[in-house]
């Protein structure tokens, strides 16, 4: 009965084509120069559709390969009928409320919010998600070491649920015994005390079944004295199953992405970063149904900080492996203008969406 | 049975983080579970008798309203049932019977037989196990480096097999050109290995025979722990060896695990939280015998920890608080809680936690 469990895993994937051939289409969009590439942080490019089309984009050696039609998912997503935008998730991240304590301590104070919504991670694909403030991944949060951090936690879902955050001295996350009703609130209160890249993850038992529902997102905390200056950008490595989840759990996810929507970071390339800028990407996994997720780079290597807890990288590398709750800061550089790609190296999860692109001046 | 189960399926990385990593927030928790407890260093006998004021909630979580749902969450394993208490063996280490060579090195000297034995892992599962010594995992044997390890192996199951101490090289007696750990022991044999605990670690020794996916499951695994010079600070420490069952076995089907632990059997620790002290320091010694699965984690609540893989250092590796072991993987998890509460300690494959592998400690002031 249940060992046919895994059985199937192999069976799910056509035929699929090489992430290569995939490389060399879609980025003929990104040729188009934007005004607002100034800016320092990363610019946006509209979504595919947007895009008018020039001479160059039907170069045929950027043409879109006929097997490119192929792939699962590849369709575009409208960000507005889903209410946010991974490229703005990919920038964004919450300071919080800054106020002082008496102790002179610093005060962070940030409200999060459990609410069910209906998203797209590819078109015409609903997932019946459970979102932290209207978004899966939830905001990133921010602090610095050594400040106080109040999260105002209200669950507006129809389960009984709680909020752990994985890696916090506290006992105010005690998830397990502090389950916190639907509409009902809590405060959960906590000194950001070692910084690094924390998780913050819904919790209710099954695991498997209520861990892929969206609630999760990022807590950095930042070191008393900041990373060097960087581009930054946040990634939560994620997966869905659209079917019900009902025993025989299920053995891999339908869908792969980075921030929620397949492909999103394919189809609009992340634009505003030059050769020789730092770039500094915060990195989550927490896809399951999978023992693990990496993350490949294309084109460069990376120095790879585990956990976010130290200053000193432990490895440098193309790629690094992540299993479900493990994060890692990783910084890297590109020598030369291009496009370089970024995708799982689990081939069959990266055939599904979960794959991106640098757009490199 | 299957050992052709493995050739379909895919293969996988384990973790590789280089040790050169040493960082400002990476000694943080260490030299605090230092600083505590400088003026108590433990002397090699405390730490290898077991600590004392150990003990588990004897009432039962059961069938919290968050339980439900869950395999094998119903009941309890009795300790009489498998001959073994899963929270005594958390701190069972075996130190062999310790005598001195003429040249001054420590010898010491263990027993491990091996036998057939039915062991419940959850409550009306029963797995027909072979076994060290009557319990799964198997002893966790304990030396300081420098001594002299020898093993006595008498196989008294039905399984015939050598077994192979990962990381440490036997001597082999004069004449003997090959591998004396390769070399099968049938039932009613008998086997003596014997090395140099040459480097501190964490080992793992286990049956090498084929299948040996089959053998390792059904519990011919345990722990080789190698103390280094000095000993590390004193704690409260506490061995654990994270494992999986299939409920089912069948011909040229790929096993699949139904049913996860540490020590054995699914739950024990959840539904019998273990109890620790408000800034007690905690030293796991971790290893992976899960089969079938390439990997197995620990995720911890409410903490971080330091990371020593494979023990063989004395530098951690990573402050983090979720650690990742392929089979035969080792790790040293250094933690510490500066807050009474209940912080569970689990798998972070849901799968995993789900079907067993979920623990909590009970930490008080």
């Amino acid at each position: 009965m249940i060992n046919q469990r895994r059985l199937s895993r192999r069976v799910l994937l056509g035929g699929g084509i090489g992430l290569a051939g995939l490389a060399s289409n879609l980025l003929a969009l990104q040729l188009v120069p934007k005004g607002a590439q100034a800016s320092s942080a990363i610019t946006k490019i509209s979504a595919i559709a947007d895009i008018p089309r020039t001479a160059k984009t039907s170069n045929k050696a950027l043409a879109v390969p006929a097997s490119f039609a192929t792939l699962p998912f590849i369709n575009p997503v409208e960000p507005l009928s889903i209410g946010f935008d991974p490229s703005e998730l990919l920038v964004t991240s919450e300071q919080g409320t800054v106020s002082k304590l008496a102790s002179g301590q610093t005060l962070r104070e940030f409200t999060l919010t459990v609410t069910p919504k209906t998203i797209l991670p590819a078109a015409g694909q609903q997932f019946k998600a459970l979102a932290v403030n209207g978004r899966v991944p939830g905001p990133t949060l921010r602090a610095t070491q050594g400040d106080h951090i109040r999260i105002n936690f209200t669950n507006n879902s129809n389960i009984a649920l709680g909020m752990n955050f994985s890696g916090i001295r506290s006992n105010a996350n005690d998830a397990l015994l502090k389950f916190v009703d639907p509409n009902a609130s809590i405060v959960y209160d906590f000194d950001a005390e070692f910084f690094g890249l924390y998780l913050y993850q819904g919790f209710k038992l099954p695991l498997a079944e209520n861990l892929i529902k969206g609630l999760y997102g990022m807590l950095i905390i930042d070191p008393p004295t900041p990373r060097p200056k960087a581009t930054e950008l946040f990634m939560m490595l994620n997966g869905f199953v659209f079917s019900p989840i009902t025993q025989p759990l299920p053995s891999s996810n339908q869908l792969y992405a980075i921030n929620t929507v397949a492909y999103h970071y394919i189809r609009n390339p992340i634009t505003g970063v030059t050769a020789n800028q730092l770039v500094r990407v915060y990195l989550a996994n927490v896809t399951e149904f999978e023992l693990l997720n990496s993350f490949h780079l294309h084109g460069t290597v990376f120095n790879i900080y585990r956990s976010g807890t130290s200053l000193k990288p432990e490895e440098t590398d193309s790629t690094v492996m992540l299993g479900p709750a493990q994060r890692a800061i990783l910084e890297f550089t590109f020598k030369l203008p291009g496009q370089y790609m970024f995708h799982t190296y689990q081939g069959e999860c990266a055939e599904k969406g979960c794959m991106g692109m640098f757009n490199v001046q | 049975m299957t050992n052709q189960s493995r050739l379909s399926r895919r293969m996988i990385l384990g973790g590789c983080i280089g040790l050169a990593g040493l960082a400002s927030n990476l000694g943080a928790l260490s030299t605090s579970l230092q600083s505590v407890h400088a003026s108590s260093l433990s002397s090699q006998s405390d730490t290898m008798s077991g600590m004392s004021g150990m003990s588990m909630s004897s009432k039962a979580i059961g069938d919290t309203p968050s339980m439900v749902g869950l395999p094998f969450q119903k009941g309890d394993v009795a300790a009489s049932a498998n001959g073994f208490d899963p929270l005594k063996m958390l701190t069972d280490f075996d130190p062999g019977k310790a005598s001195r060579l003429s040249n001054g090195q420590t010898f010491r000297d263990y027993s491990l037989i091996a036998t057939n034995k039915n062991l419940l892992l959850g409550p009306q599962i029963q797995l027909p196990g072979v076994v060290y010594n009557g319990r799964l995992p198997g002893p966790f044997i304990r030396a300081t480096q420098g001594d002299r390890i020898r093993i006595s192996f008498a196989n008294q199951s039905n399984v015939t097999h050598s077994i192979n101490f990962a990381g440490l090289q036997p001597s082999n007696p004069a004449g003997k050109p090959q591998d004396v750990t390769l070399e099968p022991v049938p039932k009613g044999g008998q086997a003596v290995y014997e090395f140099n605990a040459n480097h501190f670690g964490v080992y793992t020794y286990q049956a090498f025979t084929s299948p040996m996916a089959d053998t390792t499951f059904r519990g011919l695994f345990g722990m080789l722990i190698v103390d280094p010079p000095t000993p590390r600070p004193k704690a409260l420490e506490l061995a654990m060896v994270m494992s999986g069952s299939p409920l089912e076995i069948k011909p040229n089907v790929a096993p699949v695990n139904n049913i996860y632990a540490i020590n054995a059997v699914a739950f024990q620790f959840f539904k019998h939280p273990i109890n620790i002290k408000v800034n007690q320091p905690v030293r796991i010694y971790l290893a992976n015998a899960t089969e079938f699965d390439r990997i197995n984690s620990l995720h911890l609540h409410g903490n971080l920890f330091n990371v020593y893989r494979s023990g063989t250092s004395l530098t951690p590796n990573e402050f983090t608080d979720t650690v990742i072991l392929c089979h035969g993987q080792t790790a040293i998890l250094e933690f510490m809680y500066k807050l009474p509460g209940q912080y569970m300690f689990h798998a972070h494959q849901a799968i995993f936690s789900d079907e067993g592998w979920t623990s909590t400690f009970n930490v008080t002031a």
